[in-house]
């Protein structure tokens, strides 16, 4: 696929702890700061097609057993706001199953000179800039 | 008040409909009983329900999910939603292009469990004015249905009478409770019921938590997965009820709709009720049919919440099975958080089964009211 880093804003927009949801054409794309490092997903779950990136964002219960409860992945897991199925942001990966094709979209992120960038297809930073 | 205005109908036919959805929850703004129904209750009433609300979980009981009930987008600052008809309507009627929509208002689903028929019958009634007047009377494409309340069968009669002919009513809710729908006491209305031609909508409501409500089965759900998994029993339970009293045959015109229990359940029912029917016939002689055809003639199922298998190509046995191009209805369940997007659904229901699902069924059970 023909991709291209797009800016879509300066550090200072996307502060650690910030979760921001940023429009390019009719994409949407949630950008987190987890601790410094920034994280950018696609807002559409791949359940039904739901504003997952508007989910709650924090941490969650980790498997264990029944007489236990634990708490963790601190700020990486979000729960989609339609039907609250899990993703850990870093991965895009859907926490109660391993499965390719129900993983949240990653756009790769760049940050240089104090601006952050999101790779995306070519030709919807074409259609936007039009 | 209810019945004082005229509604002008959008002027179309019903081969022009392309969805129905016979499930949304209009919502009160508060929840505040006596403020948000102040213009549609006496003084005294208002002053009494002053902070008072309808039976909802009580804390301590399974903490609920992101958030509520509620798709969090539509969360109002109060925390509430579906509370303007504005709003909601355009995202019904504009945005998923429903062209009628039955409300079953939230406040209204757990007032069966309200042990004092007083307060409950108050509410009831002022429920219908509210809705009646400021939805119905502000969009003539919402349909109402009158609430009743279970715990005073003479003053739903006379709710019924009150209300059958206003102009948008096109169905009786009982909200359940722990009353078997069986009961003679229900023979009042399921008369007023046939005689008016007014289905009667029933809805999942809130089970095994309070006494004055139905169990789920064995005991009280763990947690809300539990509950989530089991919640659907005391309804088929109800159904079965109805059968096995033989109210289809005293009443043969009387439809009810299921509203929100989806539909998998139905198939081991009617397989279960006829095989065991065929040898305890004379148990219930009064069935002259094996029981799963008063099922599929008499009781409507809408599709929320849409089944999630495995294997997508079961749901559509399923849908054969229970002939769904008869018996079951399109609903998104709004504001629900997991209420079904309508191309999804549709989608996901043979070709030949879609209108059918999607718009006629609704238009046979509610009838020219709907329209």
């Amino acid at each position: 696929m023909d991709e291209v880093l797009h800016p879509i804003g300066s550090t200072d927009e996307f502060p650690p702890g910030s979760s921001t949801i940023v429009k390019v054409g009719r994409l949407e794309i949630g950008v987190f700061n987890l601790d410094g490092q920034l994280y950018a997903v696609q807002n559409r779950c791949p359940h039904h097609g739901g504003p997952v990136c508007q989910g709650m964002w924090g941490g969650t219960l980790l498997p264990s057993s029944p007489d236990e409860l634990v708490y963790g992945a601190d700020n990486k897991v979000l729960k989609c706001p339609w039907h609250r199925w899990e993703f850990d942001i870093t991965t895009g990966h859907l926490l109660f199953r391993s499965d390719k094709d129900l993983e949240l979209t990653r756009h790769e992120v760049e940050v240089k000179d104090g601006t952050v960038a999101v790779k995306i297809a070519r030709r919807i930073a074409e259609s936007a800039a039009a | 008040m209810a019945g004082a205005q005229t509604l002008v109908q959008p002027s179309r036919s019903k081969a022009d409909f392309q969805l129905i959805d016979c499930d949304t929850h209009p919502t009160l703004p508060t929840g505040d009983l006596g403020r948000d129904l102040r213009p549609y209750l006496s003084r005294g009433w208002a002053e009494r329900l002053e902070g008072e609300s309808t039976p909802g979980l009580p804390s301590g009981f399974f903490y609920t999910p992101t958030g509520g009930f509620l798709r969090r987008e539509l969360i109002d600052e109060r925390g509430r939603a579906a509370t303007d008809p504005g709003v909601s309507a355009a995202t019904l009627f504009e945005e998923l292009k429903v062209d009628r929509a039955v409300m079953i208002v939230a406040d209204a689903i757990n007032l069966g469990q309200m042990p004092d028929p007083h307060p409950a019958t108050t509410v009831a009634g002022a429920i219908n004015d509210y809705f009646i007047d400021r939805w119905v009377g502000q969009d003539s494409r919402w349909r109402a249905c009158i609430t009743i309340a279970p715990q005073d069968i003479g003053w739903s009669m006379a709710e019924i009478e009150r209300l059958q002919g206003v102009p948008g009513v096109v169905a009786i809710y009982v909200p359940l409770n722990s009353s078997m729908l069986g009961s003679k006491l229900f023979y009042p209305v399921y008369e007023a019921a046939q005689e008016y031609k007014l289905p009667i909508v029933t809805h999942i409501t809130l089970s095994g938590v309070y006494s004055t409500g139905m169990t789920i089965g064995a005991g009280p759900s763990v947690n809300y997965l539990d509950y989530r998994a089991c919640q659907v029993y005391p309804h088929i339970s109800q159904i079965s009820n109805l059968v096995c009293h033989g109210i289809f045959e005293t009443f043969p015109k009387l439809k009810f709709l299921f509203a929100e229990i989806g539909f998998p359940w139905l198939v081991d029912l009617m397989w279960r009720i006829d095989q065991f029917w065929r040898g305890l016939r004379d148990q219930t002689p009064f069935l002259r049919r094996p029981p799963s055809e008063y099922l599929l003639d008499h009781i409507r199922v809408a599709t929320q919440p849409w089944p999630e298998p495995g294997n997508p190509e079961h749901v559509g046995a399923m849908l054969e099975m229970i002939e769904a191009d008869r018996t079951l209805l399109f609903a998104t369940d709004y504001p629900h958080w997991d209420s079904d997007v309508p191309s999804r659904i549709a989608q996901q229901i043979p070709e030949h089964m879609r209108r059918r699902v999607m718009v006629e069924n609704a238009v046979e059970l509610f009838g020219d009211r709907l329209i």
